[in-house]
């Protein structure tokens, strides 16, 4: 990594983003909150999966997200969750601008050292979201539940990760005879 | 830069918009709410298809057996309707014996659960109707077999149902034949509790528990469960209804009638009161059965 330019002066990022990235997000922080229900009984809580295509929109070359959508996603998290308006906006903007500050070394780095760039992150939003639904909201959440929250909306990167990077290949794979 | 300091700020104001009650943030929620609400609605379907999809497949190979299941429910639910039938038709006399002023007609607006919103904080439902349709705060919200809680937001095409499992959900009910008085509370589990029963009361497994109607919150009489008595003395209620599994529900939109009882002084002063009135004045009695409230949400 020596001998790269800063990260922040190497790719200024759009401000509202790439319409499928925005999309995508929101789709996802959407889903979270409709697809809670596995099976038959069985409950997993996942109120901050937007984070992970968050994370990969503001890293990624193409279809970027900028900080309205980031802004946006938040915000519909904090209206469909119930929490505070401009915790969850505040938290995933901050969110995305640490991870575009970045976004040219962690284009470049494995899937691990993202995924371990993106737990804190991920960690310090849920922990924000939180802390603000106990304080403010007065709302005693079962310790339980709060774990699988967050332990799922960190688990969700890996996947979610993979699967960007198998479509990004087969679109590449598909152009090359094109270009050729 | 700039661009994102803008966007803190905004969220700053947000958040003290959001703190102070303020009604603008109230406006940004449901505005939210509706613009969400038709891709919530999407999902759901799709949800919902490919789970009914799977459900029909497992369906079909049992197909015997579920005839035959249904053959016994058709026929235990036939004999259930005619006692509906008997007890409607006795019920109507004895209102016509009591000269009891009648209940105003009650009108269910039916709907689609459209988001579960189920995170470590809360338990409450999107549901695809709003101000448009006529719902609006404060309306009691069923599911198939019972309650399942009450409009807490109503936009213009969609409105969030905070659930009686909720945390934040309190509700007060009456228990068992003894119509003994209780606060359903909602605990983020499958079965919500009851509080505040008074000491020595009665409860046995089964006994049914329904809306009081008391602070007018809700209409009285809306079924709501079965009392479940837990080992070390717990009380809880086993929903007639799962709200985790709701896909359709209708909407309780009716000015109910408040019983004068409620909120009144303690039964016995209240009789004497009643007597004293019965004295002074030997005139037909005044209607004791029920007053008209304002609508269900200006009570809360």
């Amino acid at each position: 990594m020596s001998g790269r330019a800063p990260a922040h002066q190497a790719t200024p990022g759009p401000l509202i983003g790439s319409p499928l990235a925005v999309a995508a997000t929101l789709l996802m922080a959407l889903l979270s909150l409709t697809s809670a229900e596995l099976g038959s009984g069985g409950t997993v809580f996942v109120s901050h999966l937007a984070l992970a295509p968050l994370f990969i929109a503001s890293i990624a070359e193409r279809h970027r997200i900028g900080p309205l959508g980031a802004f946006a996603t938040g915000l519909v998290v904090d209206v469909l969750t119930l929490a505070p308006l401009g915790v969850c906006t505040a938290g995933y903007l901050a969110f995305h601008v640490i991870a575009a500050r970045e976004s040219a070394v962690m284009r470049d780095v494995p899937l691990v050292v993202r995924w371990l760039f993106f737990i804190p992150l991920a960690g310090a939003v849920a922990t924000l979201h939180i802390a603000a639904m106990v304080l403010v909201a007065e709302v005693e959440p079962l310790d339980l539940e709060v774990g699988i929250s967050i332990a799922a909306s960190v688990l969700s990167y890996p996947a979610l990760s993979c699967l960007s990077e198998l479509f990004a290949r087969r679109r590449v794979a598909a152009q090359k005879p094109l270009k050729g | 830069m700039w661009l994102c300091a803008g966007l803190f700020a905004a969220s700053g104001f947000l958040f003290a918009l959001d703190i102070s009650d303020h009604h603008a943030a109230k406006a940004v929620r449901q505005g939210v709410t509706d613009v969400t609400a038709p891709a919530l609605g999407a999902i759901s379907t799709t949800i919902s298809t490919s789970r009914s999809v799977f459900a029909e497949a497992h369906n079909y190979a049992n197909l015997s057996d579920e005839v035959g299941r249904l053959r016994d429910e058709n026929r235990m639910l036939r004999d259930w309707r005619q006692k509906a039938v008997e007890l409607e038709d006795r019920a109507e006399r004895y209102e016509a014996l009591l000269q009891m002023q009648p209940d105003t007609a009650t009108s269910m607006i039916g709907a689609r659960a459209i988001a579960d919103v189920r995170t470590p904080f809360s338990r409450s439902i999107i549901i695809n109707a709003g101000h448009e349709a006529g719902v609006a705060e404060g309306h009691a919200v069923l599911g198939a077999k019972g309650l399942i809680g009450r409009v807490i937001s109503a936009g213009s095409r969609s409105a969030r149902v905070l659930l009686v499992t909720d945390l934040e959900s309190r509700i007060p009910v009456h228990v068992g034949r003894g119509r003994h008085r209780s606060i359903l509370a909602g605990t983020n589990g499958a079965e919500p509790t009851l509080m505040h029963l008074p000491p020595g009361t009665d409860l046995r497994d089964g006994d049914l528990v329904v809306t009081s109607g008391e602070a007018h919150l809700l209409p009285p009489g809306l079924a709501i469960g079965e009392v479940r008595l837990g080992d070390n003395g717990s009380v809880s209620v086993a929903l007639g209804a799962d709200p985790s599994a709701v896909g359709y529900v209708r909407v309780h939109n009716s000015r109910f009638p408040v019983d004068v009882a409620d909120g009144a002084p303690p039964l016995p002063a209240m009789l004497a009161e009643s007597a004293a009135v019965a004295e002074a004045a030997p005139a037909p009695p005044a209607v004791t059965g029920s007053v008209e409230a304002e609508g269900a949400g200006a009570a809360r």
